[in-house]
């Protein structure tokens, strides 16, 4: 079975009909999408910019990293369940679309490095260390071209 | 409203917004991006105010430092959401949704006053172990709610848009 047939026939299948046909369900799905956007994107800035001491010294990394990583992964989880619905419910728009399959493309490594980032942010104290400053600064933009590329499925 | 709509319409900008390929999707992704610092900033202060979570920072200094995040946010989306309108004023003024949505933003600036002008004046206090007076509990608790359906009003506009 091709993609294209994979999507076709999770098209037509109870669950993704059954969305389709509530008129909320999509809209309601994309607004817990775009809050947990809110959540990983204000995270990775604050920390991103914590780590260069440039806001939030009252606090060290590791006080910033603990909160934010905590919220980060309930943002990713809200996100998964989000995302995984819309795309039961438009299979056809999304799994053959060539800028969705970037964008899960660039979710797994990206979802790693924050993972691996985060272990060190929140061990660190007053101070960042530089590696970890510019990695922060590296996957904020890994987070940006993820939601770049989610807002470019609709016009593809 | 429909004459200003009629009027904005017509102008260099508003045709430049509608016939552009690019204008819209970049419009809206910077709207979002805008958003994702309000609510990203706004959340935190709410749940602290609250007493849901930050409850060890001290609020006057957390308010302080997430401010001008949401300051900024709030411009942005703004200033986007105003090129946004102004692409297809017309349907927009006549979208259900939208209207709501103005009118939740207007009710979410009523309790930013209400929090400033009043309810706030013994924030430079709120340090970790004083306990948040209730009725700036109880605006926070608004300001959550509100922000959250500001969101979902917002998203539903697309979906009853018409023309």
């Amino acid at each position: 079975m091709s993609l294209d047939q994979f999507a076709t026939w999770l098209d037509a299948t109870g669950p993704s009909v059954a969305l389709k046909d509530n008129p909320f369900a999509i809209p309601l799905a994309q607004s817990v999408h775009i809050l947990a956007i809110a959540f990983v994107l204000s995270g990775s800035v604050l920390l991103s910019l914590r780590s260069y001491q440039l806001f939030g010294t009252h606090w060290t990394v590791g006080d910033w990293g603990r909160k934010l990583t905590g919220r980060l992964w309930i943002a990713l989880a809200l996100l998964l369940a989000s995302g995984s619905l819309l795309v039961l419910a438009e299979p056809t728009r999304e799994l053959v679309n060539r800028v969705f399959q970037i964008k899960l493309l660039l979710i797994v490594p990206t979802v790693a490095f924050a993972v691996w980032l985060a272990r060190r942010q929140v061990r660190s104290g007053e101070r960042a260390a530089p590696a970890d400053r510019i990695a922060s600064a590296v996957l904020l933009l890994f987070w940006l071209a993820i939601a770049f590329a989610g807002r470019w499925i609709a016009y593809v | 409203m429909i004459d200003l709509a009629n009027w904005l319409a017509a102008t260099g900008l508003s045709q430049f917004l509608a016939g552009n390929a690019l204008a819209f999707p970049v419009l809206e992704l910077i709207h979002v991006l805008a958003i994702s610092l309000v609510l990203g900033t706004i959340f935190i202060f709410d749940l602290r105010l609250i007493g849901w979570s930050w409850r060890t920072w001290p609020a006057a200094n957390l308010l302080e430092t997430l401010r001008p995040f949401a300051v900024a946010g709030f411009i942005g989306a703004v200033f986007s959401g105003a090129l946004l309108f102004a692409s297809q004023p017309v349907s927009y003024v006549n979208n259900l949704p939208f209207r709501i949505k103005l009118v939740l933003l207007g009710l979410a600036g009523i309790n930013l006053v209400l929090f400033h002008g009043g309810l706030a004046r013994s924030a430079e206090r709120w340090d970790a172990a004083v306990a948040i007076p209730l009725p700036a509990r109880a605006s926070a608790l608004v300001s959550l709610l509100l922000w959250i359906a500001i969101l979902l009003a917002g998203r539903f506009i697309g979906f009853f848009l018409v023309g």
